[in-house]
């Protein structure tokens, strides 16, 4: 008999950190289990919420969000929450931050305005809002992962997606990249890297639904996931991903990569 | 003298514009007259007695407008309107050429203006006493051009600042960012709303944007909600609701939505204040008023009926969405959803998962995805359905075989949805009647 398997996932603050479509993760993520006979159960890590839950968690997700809200939620997070994160990451937990919440889970950023904002610090990655009147880095994006192979071909390796943001990062001496820039800016529009992985934590600023049309990286965290809480490896059932495979294809026609 | 000379050569360019066709929505008559002269708006302006009527706010901006235009006309004034699409700084200054004499003057009774949200501050720059401003809601909309909520209400409430206090302000009182940018105006403002029937005591959706409170930055209590973050609210440090003066019963044939109630209220409330006509008098002005191109247009194309919705953001796709179980009473058909991602559409697509497809499935009997990112909309339906099926959601790249396809499918009566974004429609519209626009 094999064993149902059960995913608990966090969800960083969904009213305040939900900028543009970054619940379209959490849905996909969560289709793409019930599919699979695993079951999902999602935990919204707001102020209402005891920091002592964030240790039952699998998962943990984080969207964007606007700078009024950034700061709300920093408030919040600042203490017991920060530092159960910050345990469960050590520990393994596998982790998305997309859009603005790698900035916050760096040492620290910067914004145009206003004091510098202080981080959870789990990535060795500094964020620097290089002035309001600055051109912020907005568009199509695509990359190649460089963490671990998420597929068996080349074009599973790609991710593409939407980046739109003001602030620059850049990595630490310990921090790795996620991914190198094909088309678009990145971290910081210079150095060509994308994002940064610590342990089984993802960073990276493609920004709102990055799972749907990158589905090799939904599985891989599922899998990931299911190592960390059971010690097991497992195959998963495969989905039918013509319309993402149509997608991918599509838009790479379209940049040219 | 340099007014008169950039005045003439929009004429002249307008003038031309029309003898050859050349498109009844140009900017460039404006564009040219700003070039010769910046302050072209506001010296055009000052020597005339018109009274200028701006219209903001991310969705609703056409169809409020018109039926402004619509009222007053039947109550027998002139009036001046920019076109859709036509609003920024060049359209108002391309309808101001067009509408003026052939000396420069300024004849008409009114100017009813669709200002785009980002261009407001330019324009009330200048336009510096208008006769009324209208703030219909704001709503997330296009990110990649015009950056966050937050800051387009803070740029407005900077440019509100100097507004004179015969301005009159018509505020839609259920959007706590416009109660917030027009709360030390209160003498001046009316503010309006939904009908009570409307706002129900629900939770809010996934569109919302601005359920903290402006004043205090705690998270507003919403009594009552109509759609996405408008409703009635409070906060424990006092900011709360304002009282609203609503038309209960607004209703006109083929339209539908509480997002057209509040457009109506809209037009009712700046009506009445503009013309001193109580609410029931201003009503009466809108008989017979038509919705606008692709808002609720019907058309009948391919031996089908079509029912053409146009939305450009979560909150004005919600909707529409919500609107198309009263349009087609309740019978279901075939939708077409149109995604495209040009720079009117706004560029970035991912606003789509803020989107509640899931209630499309209640009324479609099939759904055609199309447009630029036909795929990306093809996998938000998927997601929809419990099942990893998705056998309802066709995926056709090529619009004119998705429109073929949809008209092949739907044999009853029962007109077809079609759902589109800004680009969608026109292509859409162009396809299924022949030309662009009307």
């Amino acid at each position: 008999m094999k064993t149902t398997y059960s995913i608990t996932i966090g969800w960083l603050y969904p009213d305040l950190m939900s900028t543009y479509g970054d619940r379209g993760n959490i849905i996909t993520f969560r289709k793409r289990c019930a599919w699979r006979g695993i079951q999902t159960t999602l935990i919204p890590i707001d102020s209402s919420l005891n920091a002592e839950k964030i240790g039952e968690m699998d998962f943990i997700f984080g969207g964007g969000s606007q700078d009024l809200e950034q700061e709300l939620v920093m408030r919040d997070l600042k203490g017991k929450k920060s530092e159960a994160i910050r345990q469960k990451i050590e520990k393994g937990t596998p982790a998305l931050f997309v859009c603005g919440s790698p900035q916050l889970m760096g040492h620290y950023y910067e914004p145009a305005e206003g004091k510098r904002i202080e981080g959870l610090g789990i990535f060795d990655i500094t964020s620097v809002h290089p002035g309001i009147d600055m051109p912020r880095c907005i568009g199509n994006t695509v990359g190649s992962v460089i963490w671990d192979n998420l597929g068996t071909s080349e074009p599973d390796n790609f991710i593409v997606g939407f980046e739109n943001h003001g602030g620059r990062t850049y990595l630490g001496k310990t921090a790795k990249p996620f991914a190198r820039v094909i088309r678009g800016y990145g971290n910081n529009g210079v150095d060509k890297t994308e994002g940064v992985v610590y342990k089984n934590a993802i960073g990276c600023y493609y920004h709102g639904p990055f799972l749907p049309k990158n589905p090799s990286v939904s599985d891989f965290i599922t899998r990931r996931i299911i190592e960390v809480k059971y010690g097991e490896k497992i195959d998963l059932a495969p989905l039918s991903d013509a319309l993402e495979n149509a997608a991918r294809k599509t838009l790479f026609e379209r940049f040219g990569v | 003298m340099r007014t008169r000379l950039a005045f003439l050569s929009g004429k002249i360019m307008d003038v031309f514009i029309r003898l050859f066709h050349l498109g009844a929505g140009s900017t460039w008559p404006g564009e040219i007259a700003l070039r010769i002269d910046a302050f072209f708006i506001r010296r055009i302006l000052s020597g005339s007695k018109i009274r200028t009527i701006i219209v903001v706010g991310t969705n609703g901006k056409t169809t409020t407008s018109s039926m402004i235009t619509y009222g007053l006309v039947k109550a027998k004034k002139t009036v001046i309107h920019n076109p859709e699409g036509a609003n920024l700084a060049n359209g108002v200054a391309s309808a101001l050429i067009r509408g003026a004499t052939l000396g420069g003057t300024l004849t008409s009774d009114f100017a009813v203006l669709e200002v785009d949200e980002n261009a407001f501050t330019q324009v009330i720059r200048d336009i510096p006493s208008p006769s009324a401003v209208v703030f219909l809601n704001l709503f997330r909309d296009q990110l990649d051009r015009y950056g966050e909520v937050h800051a387009i209400a803070a740029r407005w409430k900077e440019a509100l600042s100097n507004i004179p206090s015969t301005t009159k302000l018509v505020v839609n009182g259920d959007d706590p960012q416009l109660v917030f940018l027009s709360k030390d105006k209160a003498s001046q403002t009316t503010y309006f709303g939904a009908p009570q029937k409307d706002k129900k005591k629900i939770q809010l959706g996934h569109d919302v944007d601005s359920i903290y409170c402006p004043v205090c930055g705690k998270k507003l209590t919403y009594d009552l909600v109509s759609y996405s973050h408008l409703g009635v609210f409070h906060c424990t440090c006092g900011f709360k609701s304002p009282f609203i003066s609503t038309n209960e019963e607004v209703s006109l044939p083929g339209f539908a939505g509480v997002y057209n109630r509040y457009n109506m209220n809209g037009a009712l409330a700046t009506l009445s204040v503009t013309l001193r006509k109580n609410p029931h008098a201003a009503r009466e002005l809108l008989d017979g008023f038509a919705p606008a191109f692709g808002r609720q247009e019907r058309v009948n194309a391919r031996g089908r009926d079509w029912i053409l919705l146009l939305s450009k953001n979560p909150a004005g796709f919600n909707q529409s969405i919500q609107a198309v179980p009263e349009l087609l009473q309740n019978k279901k058909s075939t939708v077409v959803l149109i995604l495209n991602d040009r720079i009117p559409d706004g560029t970035d697509v991912s606003w789509i998962w803020d989107v509640e497809f899931e209630n499309v499935s209640r009324f479609a009997t099939d759904i055609i995805a199309t447009g630029d990112r036909t795929y990306d909309m093809a996998i938000r339906m998927k997601y929809c359905f419990e099942k990893e099926d998705g056998e309802r959601v066709e995926a056709i790249a090529n619009l004119e075989e998705a429109l073929s396809t949809a008209a092949k499918k739907q044999s009853s009566e029962v007109p077809i949805i079609l759902l589109a974004t800004y680009t969608g429609m026109l292509d859409a519209r162009e396809l299924l009647v022949g030309k662009k626009l009307l």
